[in-house]
């Protein structure tokens, strides 16, 4: 199936009798890269799956609203973003815990997933990308793995391009640290 | 379990529809672990899930309008709506009936009671409205300045993304 542009799939959707086929175009173009995302965000398959699928029922019951000032894929992607940082959130408050508990869990959560075929080294990054406080490593996650450039980064943090690039600056330098000392201490 | 193992996330670039790939030598120059790794996504997906997804969702928004409305809400609040209207109207009869029957002598009593006090008899009207005043400043709005400098609005971003301790900061500083 070739990608349809939004202008494209917005025009399908705002037929009466062919939205649900404009929606379901819509999550087959992103569903893997907005579960791509979400999966980095959360670690566990179960729960981005969740979050993926509260994201498009957002993104469903807003898109008759979209105007078309940004484009379709970075308002998902902020529909996304706010949904992992509300899940995370959810989870600190639900467990009564802190965010060292919360790194142990998704750390648990990695190293005894059966969804996981990195390596070694893979494993150490993702490691430390976990210890970044969540909307760092949603801003390192959309930087480094994704490549996104800083404009849509702002577009779908709400944050400034000056404040994200110092925030990725520091993410690299933290990470960096961390993955160079767990791998002094193991070798 | 094995089998559950080889539906990867496809990031391929060409697979990137509207995203613009864009590389950070510069930025990782001092990063020589992360520049040299591969950025594969190591997360797999248990086999035919993207296949399955969009049924999940389609199953999930099939009593949903868009607009966040649901049929079943617009058709409930369609019955309901006329049966709350003649409801009121119902309560509004009954009071204004009440309120004709009842013993003329209580009535005006209770409003000379009221009317009688004077304004500044009840002081913590004009407290109240003062302290409304002081809280929102002196126009009614925010006394917080609006036009913050360029360079704060940025450091206030920045140490809201680090989810940032400011005393950490102040002792760091």
């Amino acid at each position: 199936m070739s990608d349809l542009t939004d202008a494209e799939l917005l025009a399908i959707f705002r037929k009466d009798d062919s939205r649900h086929y404009a929606f379901n175009l819509l999550v087959r173009q992103y569903q893997r890269k907005l579960y791509a995302f979400i999966r980095r965000m959360v670690t566990d398959h179960d729960e981005a799956q969740d979050v993926l699928q509260n994201t498009f029922i957002k993104a469903w019951t807003g898109l008759e609203n979209f105007r078309g000032d940004s484009q379709l894929y970075s308002w998902l992607y902020r529909i996304a973003h706010n949904e992992c940082l509300n899940h995370l959130r959810k989870m600190k408050r639900g467990l009564f815990v802190s965010n060292d508990t919360v790194i142990e869990q998704l750390t648990t959560t990695l190293d005894s997933s059966e969804h996981f075929n990195g390596d070694l080294i893979q494993k150490k990054l993702q490691h430390a990308v976990m210890r970044l406080p969540d909307k760092q490593r949603a801003v390192f996650t959309m930087r480094y793995f994704e490549g996104m450039k800083y404009e849509t980064m702002s577009e779908v943090t709400g944050t400034s391009v000056g404040a994200l690039k110092s925030s990725y600056h520091i993410a690299v330098k933290k990470i960096e640290g961390w993955v160079t000392t767990d791998q002094t201490k193991s070798t | 379990m094995g089998d559950h193992r080889s539906n990867q996330i496809d990031l391929k670039p060409s697979n990137r529809t509207n995203m613009e790939r864009h590389d950070q030598p510069d930025e990782l120059r001092d990063a020589p672990i992360l520049r040299g790794l591969s950025k594969g996504d190591p997360f797999a997906v248990p086999e035919g899930f993207f296949d399955r997804f969009p049924h999940v969702m389609q199953a999930r928004i099939a009593h949903r309008e868009p607009g966040g409305v649901a049929k079943t809400t617009a058709l409930w609040s369609a019955l309901l709506l006329p049966r709350s209207i003649a409801a009121m109207a119902m309560i509004s009869a009954l009071l204004l009936v009440a309120w004709q029957f009842w013993p003329t002598t209580e009535g005006p009593a209770v409003l000379t009671e009221t009317t009688a006090i004077e304004p500044e008899e009840l002081p913590w009207t004009a407290m109240n409205t003062e302290l409304l005043y002081d809280a929102l400043g002196e126009d009614g709005f925010s006394s917080v300045p609006m036009d913050l400098p360029t360079d704060t609005d940025v450091l206030f971003a920045y140490l809201d993304n680090e989810d940032l301790d400011l005393d950490l900061l102040t002792e760091e500083l």
